[in-house]
């Protein structure tokens, strides 16, 4: 089981990770030309202006100082001010998770509670007419772009139903239910593509496992071909479809920014963009703090769990 | 036993989640007489004296007021001010305070509280002006309750038009970027970054009667496309600087009202760079583009061609006559140009900000344009912050197409091109126009100063000191049930005079 040696180095690893991150990121601010202050205030402002508010920020500083500033907040768990909405990040942060994280957890759901049956099918169907459909229906599904889908089920919805308008994600606090309904289109969107790759990854692992050796042996001891499938042949998969949920959920974690734009939600992908085109140091310093601290996490998690699914895999 | 995977599992899933969706979504019943107005953008600052976008203007302008206000014709009206006197000799001014004026939180307006505001704007207690529209004022006087005294070093013909943006906020109030507080029609309640700015009707408001409506949602949605989409389906009741060529698949439960919106689009070609540097190459460019039908192409009709760094919006300071300074004509533009030693034409680079659209459009037609008289122009596209700080600040281009917003006074709009001016892009420099400009700017006389400012334009035109292309007019595509929407030369949603024809004003 967990050996008390694994941990502490692999979280060393991740802090790494996380801090070379930032550092990157830095690096690039540096090269980036751009002046938040002229950004904010547009064309229209005066110079004097420009100079108040550039002393205002503290953009009067270098930026070495600046990243040294912010680092130190981190550790002190500050993530400091936006320039451009002149608030606390971490409130903007909280925020836009509100509208990224559900969105990204009905995805989720709807991709395992689609996705693995749907593959299991396409595994056991496989020689058969309808394994022969779904197969040319998930070759379809991973290859239509998501903005393209995301418009079309916008339109959809929008025309047929009048179920749905773009814009109109109700804040939590006021209508959660409503809230709640306006983020499906938008998971679902996010979700079908990714239906499709765990379709097909789930029914080549089925194909795969199927005709191994130790199949054979079970079927041949007598076992039932329900007991076959899950005590064998699920458990086996389920191991290379970790691995899959594992990589899609870092990306769907991390606010999808083409589904964000499409249908008008202010989540973390939005934020991104937002931060970027205005140059916020801060902000931008913090999404990528949560972004790489998203794929880390998930990867520890996937290294973790394989351990229960695999018994051959410990940790040494 | 064998597993089944019956296809009925999966559309009896899809069926729960359908209809799950479709009873979660429960209708809200409206019984406030409220209006969503869809803008693309977050608000700069909420702090008036900070904010600079227009796009934070166009909606705080429900919230502050001045000492004076703006009218929908581009005059003046008192607001906190109910009158004012100018002296003689143009170097005081006496305004006298509106009895009565309540701010957001409840208390009176006093003097006390402008000569607060006035003094923070100008910087007079921490040396670090806010604005530099005040620079000749030289001290700001309360002697009663009841009037505020201006005294100005110079003559300022430009102060009662800034006037106008000098919010009046409460004295010694420290909370004005989280919780403004104005004395405006309506009250500030909230701001959701990325979602919303919420109003709501302040029943004190000095101008009884107004508002007529409850609350005032500003939604805020960038992508253009679901902007478009949120109006159709009723979740945006107004849709202003809606595009031009969209509107026409409304349908008839909307309206549109049409506008000049005193915005100056124009080619900038960099002064400090060959082949720009020869007036001639400049004149050649003006007559090689035809405005009209760039109107027609890039705006869809709805433009006013334009002749000089004015639009014609600012009636009074527009000089008529300048925007056929220049008719198209393509034997005088090559003509001019094999005189500047360009007979074969030459290349050059349009760098246009890639965020907006709208001058993107306008780019591609002009390298169209310019191709028949053998300027061969490539398309840069740049992000607006690389804009900013390379064609804007840096001045390192050859030409680029931007548009320039007018205010209620000519002032800011023309010192774009005085010779020192710290963001005279274009590099232009003519000491006849700096001396207009700035005999125009000591001149206390209306009348006599719009005289030099139409002077001045006239050299910018046969400078041509850029082409000045058009005004494209604001358009704002409403909803049927909502009258009283005024259109202002400035970017401004004024919503006191806006109701829901259900809720008819009282």
């Amino acid at each position: 089981m967990i050996k008390m040696r694994y941990l502490p180095g692999k979280i060393f690893s991740c802090v790494l990770t996380l801090w070379l991150v930032s550092l990157l990121t830095f690096i690039v601010f540096q090269i980036l030309p751009g002046n938040p202050a002229q950004i904010i205030l547009g064309a229209e402002a005066s110079p004097e202006q420009v100079a108040a508010l550039e002393k205002e920020l503290g953009l009067d500083k270098p930026l070495s100082l600046r990243y040294i500033h912010w680092i130190s907040g981190v550790f002190r768990g500050d993530l400091g001010n936006s320039l451009r909405y002149a608030r606390p990040v971490r409130g903007l942060m909280v925020n836009s998770l509100k509208v990224t994280l559900p969105v990204a957890g009905m995805a989720i759901i709807f991709i395992v509670l689609f996705g693995i049956p749907l593959g299991l099918a396409a595994g056991k169907y496989h020689w058969h007419k309808r394994g022969v459909l779904l197969s040319v229906v998930t070759q379809l599904g991973t290859a239509v772009p998501s903005f393209w889908l995301g418009i079309l089920m916008m339109l959809a919805l929008a025309k047929l139903f009048s179920y749905f308008t773009p814009g109109t994600f109700i804040p939590w606090d006021e209508d959660w239910l409503g809230a709640l309904a306006s983020l499906i289109p938008p998971a679902l969107t996010v979700a079908l593509p990714k239906v499709a790759v765990l379709t097909r990854y789930v029914g080549a692992a089925f194909v795969e496992e199927e005709s191994a050796d130790y199949i054979r042996t079970a079927f041949g001891k007598g076992l039932a071909e329900k007991k076959v499938f899950s005590n064998h042949l699920l458990k086996n998969i389920l191991i290379s479809v970790t691995t899959v949920l594992g990589l899609m959920g870092t990306d769907i974690l991390g606010g999808s920014i083409i589904i964000e734009k499409v249908f008008a939600l202010p989540g973390i992908g939005r934020l991104l963009i937002e931060a970027i085109s205005f140059r916020d140091f801060p902000l931008i310093q913090a999404i990528a703090l949560y972004l790489s601290g998203v794929v880390v996490l998930l990867n520890l998690l996937v290294d973790l769990s394989y351990s229960f699914l695999d018994p051959r895999i410990r940790w040494r | 036993m064998r597993i089944r995977f019956s296809p009925f599992y999966l559309f009896f899933l899809i069926g729960i989640l359908l209809v799950a969706a479709v009873v979660l979504r429960v209708e809200k019943k409206e019984t406030e007489h409220k209006i969503v107005v869809v803008i693309p953008q977050d608000p700069d600052y909420l702090d008036p004296h900070l904010a600079s976008a227009a796009g934070t203007y166009e909606m705080m302008f429900n919230v502050y007021e001045g000492l004076l206000k703006p009218a929908p014709d581009g005059t003046l009206l008192p607001a906190i001010a109910e009158r004012y006197d100018i002296t003689e000799d143009g170097r005081s001014y006496t305004f006298y305070l509106r009895p009565g004026v309540k701010f957001h939180n409840g208390q009176t307006v006093t003097t006390a509280d402008v000569r607060y505001s006035l003094e923070r704007l100008m910087g007079t207690q921490t040396g670090q002006p806010l604005s530099s529209y005040f620079t000749k004022v030289e001290a700001v006087e309360t002697p009663d309750a009841e009037r505020i005294i201006l005294k100005l070093k110079e003559v300022d013909a430009a102060l009662l038009n800034n006037l106008t943006t000098a919010s009046i906020i409460p004295k010694d109030y420290q909370e004005l970027n989280t919780h403004p507080i104005g004395t405006g029609p309506f009250r500030f309640v909230e701001y959701r970054p990325g979602q919303r700015v919420l109003l709501e009707k302040f029943d004190d408001y000095w101008q009884t009667g107004r508002p007529f409506l409850d609350k005032v949602e500003f939604r805020i949605i960038p992508d253009r496309e679901a902007a478009l989409l949120a109006l159709k389906n009723g979740t945006v009741d107004i849709y202003p600087r809606i595009d031009n060529n969209r509107t026409a698949e409304l349908g008839e439960d909307f309206y549109t009202l049409r506008d000049k919106q005193n915005l100056v689009q124009l080619l900038a070609m960099n002064l400090n760079r060959k082949p720009f540097s020869d007036h001639r190459v400049r004149q050649a460019v003006n007559y090689a583009i035809n405005k009209d039908e760039l109107i027609e192409l890039a705006a869809f009709g709805y433009g006013t061609k334009l002749g000089s760094g004015l639009s014609p919006a600012m009636a009074n300071y527009y000089e008529p006559g300048l925007e056929d300074f220049y008719p198209p004509d393509r034997a005088k533009a090559q003509q001019l140009l094999a005189e500047a030693g360009y007979q074969d034409g030459f290349r050059t680079v349009l760098t246009v900000p890639s965020n907006y659209p709208f001058h993107v459009d306008t780019a591609q037609i002009i390298v169209e344009q310019l191709k028949k008289v053998g300027i061969k122009v490539e398309i840069e596209l740049v992000e607006w912050a690389v804009w900013l700080q390379r064609v804007y600040k840096g001045r390192d281009y050859e030409m680029t197409i931007i548009g320039l917003a007018g205010k209620l006074d000519p002032l800011p709009t023309l010192i774009r091109y005085t010779s020192d001016y710290a963001n005279n892009f274009f590099n232009y420099k003519n000491t006849e126009f700096d001396r207009l400009f700035q005999q125009a700017a000591d001149e206390s006389d209306q009348e006599k100063r719009a005289e030099l400012y139409k002077k001045a334009q006239r050299i910018l035109a046969e400078d041509a000191a850029a082409v000045f292309l058009m005004d494209p007019h604001y358009t704002v595509a409403l909803r049927k049930e909502i009258a009283g929407y005024q259109t202002y030369p400035l970017y401004i949603q004024d919503l006191s005079t806006v109701y829901r024809v259900s809720k008819k004003p009282r």
